[in-house]
């Protein structure tokens, strides 16, 4: 399974890819919600489209809660999973972002383990599969 | 009313970054003995209004990065360490806005070589501490008062 890590720390999408290809994911990367969608056009046109995206909130360019709105309009994105994984931990904002499609949310500083856990709760885990 | 965020949260918050991300558990240690090398901000806009600085010498910036990335120090480049910097702040500002009052929203992280410039007389600090990592202070420091992108005050 493919996997698209969106997050416009380099340092943050090293540690998000280390730990789904540790899952069995390989795993493309984008910078902001934009790049990201770029990505999945790309991608779609390899019949690559992956089933996860994980997705920062604060972001230059686009932000996560648009690129969530953006897949969310597109039918052609239907079967990509959404998890947001940010520092935004109001419950306002994860209301709003399980409104607007994210499947699962995630609050920085994670473990690999928390990522796990949410991938298994999702059917996405590759591991002990 | 400032609300003021208690020296032991910002302490959990580093001790939560630190042991999910660097490895090493980073240890309390006393204030005011960094002459800060390189800082990095993010400031609160809402309901509650400050900016979070995380600040730390040129070696603190470079292991960040090192461990961050999992490439050699002299493999580092200016871009990696402020990213790296820049992402301490990132999620630490995002814990400290959680336990302030909302709704508020988080800007960018911002990197300065040196210190943030920050008006001292409008702004105050409502939340300090320090921790020792692989022998380099970080010092996390919360201010409240007017925010701006380039530091507070």
């Amino acid at each position: 399974m493919r996997a698209l890590v969106i997050d416009d720390s380099r340092a943050m999408r090293t540690i998000l890819g280390r730990i789904l290809a540790a899952q069995g994911f390989t795993v493309s990367d984008a910078g902001n919600g934009q790049e990201a969608l770029d990505a999945l056009t790309a991608l779609q046109a390899q019949g690559e489209l992956p089933s996860l995206a994980l997705v920062d909130w604060n972001m230059p360019v686009m932000d996560g809660l648009t690129f969530v709105k953006e897949v969310r309009s597109r039918a052609e994105y239907a079967s990509i999973t959404l998890m947001m994984v940010t520092t935004e931990s109001e419950h306002g904002q994860i209301v709003r972002a399980l409104a607007a499609g994210a499947h699962e949310y995630v609050i920085k500083p994670f473990t690999a383990d928390a990522i796990a856990d949410k991938l298994a709760l999702l059917g996405l885990s590759t591991v002990n599969a | 009313m400032t609300a003021v965020i208690a020296d032991e949260d910002i302490l959990g918050i580093a001790g939560d970054l630190w042991s999910s991300y660097l490895g090493e558990e980073a240890l309390p240690a006393m204030l005011g003995t960094l002459t800060p090398e390189i800082s990095s901000n993010v400031s609160v806009f809402g309901a509650w209004n400050g900016t979070v600085v995380v600040a730390t010498t040129a070696r603190g910036a470079r292991l960040v990065g090192s461990a961050l990335l999992e490439i050699p120090e002299d493999e580092l480049t200016k871009g990696d360490i402020d990213d790296a910097v820049g992402e301490l702040a990132n999620i630490v500002g995002g814990n400290v806005k959680s336990v302030l009052p909302g709704p508020s929203s988080l800007t960018l992280p911002v990197v300065s070589h040196g210190t943030v410039a920050v008006n001292e007389r409008a702004a105050v600090i409502v939340g300090q501490a320090a921790l020792e990592w692989w022998g380099e202070v970080f010092e996390i420091t919360v201010w409240h008062g007017p925010a701006s992108e380039g530091g507070v005050g």
